[in-house]
Formats: structure tokens, C-alpha cells, sequence
């Protein structure tokens, strides 16, 4: 049983490799990285990291879903991000030498490995190729961003939720029968903090996709059903 | 040794309670205990506290092996982070591994 959470996982059998900061290193750098990390599952509900700590090191997603949640003066929880399998956590606080900005909870059981900090400052100095991927997160990261305050301020909630819906099909997206389900088990209360809005909102918006035949929702399960009905109700730019 | 781990890594306060280790997982890095209390809970629920000087996930962190016990810091608790890289730079160092 202890096993399974802690089992060794090789840098160069992962699945998320490809995706990773680490796709351009060789074996034996690769063999190093594993030899070097912490490896464990943890458990849906279980955190990673808690808000205003100090970063000891960098997370790398290799299963699962994570997510980070920011909490306000009024103790309400935002959701701020949702990170699946190759993308890396800690890596903004760690560089800029900030306490961890938000709280990582696993949101199903997920495989994730930890590398310290100073064998990562170490192994940027000596690994170009790591450095421009962790600027390429970092720089992608702040797209997100900027798209996001953008999208709150010249979107209603309408367009936010249905950008959202696409955004969720594109990063945990599965083809079904049926259409394109999105593999993520949210609360009401999950979504609507991650377009800023009301849950009884959220609600209201997700009853009217439905009737139009934009989705179907069983439980937390949604399927996606017209994309591009969707993807005009964004009100993208296509 | 001191050299090492002063120039490697710094100390952490904590200010309210939180949980630090979840049982079962591979710690991320062994603690020194500054200043303050950690508790220690194992999965009878049965609860061992440290205090300044102890050390706590040394052998685990060492060896990549889970502890089996959940941790705790208590508010105002201050702990200097031992990561592996500090720890096999000391292996190295001192060349007579400690476990």
C-alpha cells in the first residue's frame, strides 16, 4: 500500500516528459533529475503547498489534477489556475524569491514530483534549454493572465463562462460519443470564482447553455456539445 | 558544516498552524527546529510534540523513504528547511553517510 504512493518515477518514462521543462535534457541528465526528485501521490484533497509559505523547491505535475486556489481578506477561496500533467508549480515564487502565492490542492489522486531549489538553480546555470522553457511558462503564464483581467473587464459573464468551457475542453478535453467531455469534476462554486462571478450566476448561465444545446451535464461531468456555437457566444474574434 | 547549510538555506517562520507533512508521502526536505513546536501525529491519532533543536523527515528525506506520521507547526514556530542537494552536498563533505 505505502508503495503505491511513493514509487520512484523515472524523468524519462514519464508521460508528461514531453510537455515538461526537461523534454531537451538527455539520459543522463534526465537520470540525474530522478535521481535528485521526490516522487509521491497525493491523494484528492491532499495540498501540495499552502499560500504564503516559503518555495523549497519546484513541482512537476506527472498525473492528475492540481488545483490553486488564492484566498481573500474575507476568507473566500478563489480558484486561480487548474494544472494537469507537465506543467510546473512554485517556479514564479521561487524565482522572484516571493512567499507561494497560492494554495496547490490535488483535486483527484495525482503522481507529482518535487525538485529543491537549489539543485534547480543549479542545474539552469548548467541546462540553457531548462531555462528557456521554464521562460516560456513563465511568459505563457502571463498571457493567461492578461487575457483573464482583459476577458473580466470587456466580457459579461456569459461570454466569460462559455470562453471558460472552451478553455476547459482544450486542456482536459476527451472525445465522446456524444461530443467533448471535459475530464474535471468542478464545484459550481470552483467555476464561478474562476470567471468571477456568483455560483446562483454560474447556474443561471449553465441552464441557458444547456437549453440552447451548447452542453449536456450529468453530476459535475459537462460535455461540450456545439464548440462553435460556443466559441461565438465567447465572443471571440474568429 | 555550518558554512554549508547557513550558505544553502534559510529559515521558514510559520505563523499560524498548518499542516507541514501529510502521512505516508516522502518528505519534500527535513526540518531543524528553530524556534517554537512541531507536532507529530501518527494514524492512531496519537500525538508527539518536538521542540527547538529536534529535528524532524532527516532519515526519510536522506533515504526517499515516506514518514509515517502527519506534521504540524504550531503559530510563531520558526524551522530551517534541509533539502536533498544540502544533504548529499554534507554527504559529501563528510564522507561517512549517517544512515
Amino acid at each position: 500500500m505505502q508503495a503505491r504512493t511513493h514509487t520512484k518515477l523515472e524523468c524519462e518514462n514519464c508521460q508528461s516528459q514531453l510537455k515538461g521543462i526537461f523534454c531537451d535534457l538527455n539520459k543522463e541528465d534526465l537520470g540525474s533529475v530522478s535521481q535528485q526528485k521526490v516522487t509521491n501521490l497525493y491523494k484528492k484533497g491532499q495540498t501540495l503547498f499552502i499560500e504564503g509559505n516559503h518555495p523549497n523547491g519546484i513541482f512537476c505535475v506527472s498525473s492528475g489534477n492540481i488545483k490553486l486556489t488564492q484566498h481573500g481578506n474575507d476568507g473566500k477561496e478563489t480558484l486561480v489556475r487548474i494544472v494537469t500533467k507537465g506543467d510546473v508549480l512554485g517556479h514564479r515564487s521561487l524565482f522572484s524569491d516571493n512567499t507561494l502565492h497560492a494554495t496547490a490542492t490535488a483535486l483527484e489522486d495525482s503522481r507529482v514530483c518535487f525538485i529543491d531549489k537549489t539543485y534547480i538553480m543549479g542545474l539552469i546555470q548548467e541546462q540553457p534549454s531548462v531555462a528557456l522553457h521554464v521562460i516560456e511558462k513563465l511568459s505563457r503564464d502571463m498571457g493567461s493572465a492578461e487575457h483573464r483581467l482583459t476577458s473580466m473587464h470587456s466580457k459579461n459573464v456569459r461570454q466569460r463562462l462559455a470562453e471558460l468551457l472552451l478553455l476547459l475542453k482544450e486542456s482536459h478535453g476527451v472525445k465522446v460519443n456524444e461530443g467533448v467531455k471535459i475530464d474535471l469534476r468542478l464545484t459550481r462554486e470552483e467555476m464561478s470564482t474562476m470567471i468571477g462571478t456568483a455560483p446562483e450566476t454560474l447556474i443561471r448561465f449553465m441552464s441557458e447553455f444547456k437549453e440552447a444545446g451548447l452542453i449536456t451535464q450529468e453530476g459535475k461531468t459537462i460535455i461540450i456539445k456545439d464548440s462553435e456555437k460556443l466559441l461565438s457566444w465567447s465572443g471571440a474574434e474568429i | 558544516m555550518q558554512a554549508i547549510v547557513l550558505s544553502m538555506m534559510q529559515t521558514q517562520k510559520f505563523k499560524s498552524e498548518e499542516k507541514l507533512h501529510h502521512k505516508g508521502l516522502v518528505p519534500l526536505v527535513a526540518y531543524m527546529i528553530i524556534s517554537g513546536h512541531l507536532e507529530l501525529i501518527d494514524r492512531k491519532g496519537q500525538v508527539v510534540h518536538l521542540n527547538a533543536g529536534e529535528l524532524v523527515c532527516l532519515k526519510e528525506t536522506w533515504n526517499h523513504v515516506p514518514f509515517q506520521y502527519e506534521i504540524k507547526t504550531k503559530p510563531g514556530t520558526t524551522l530551517l528547511p534541509l533539502d536533498r542537494s544540502m544533504l548529499n552536498r554534507l554527504r559529501e563533505e563528510l564522507k561517512d553517510p549517517i544512515a
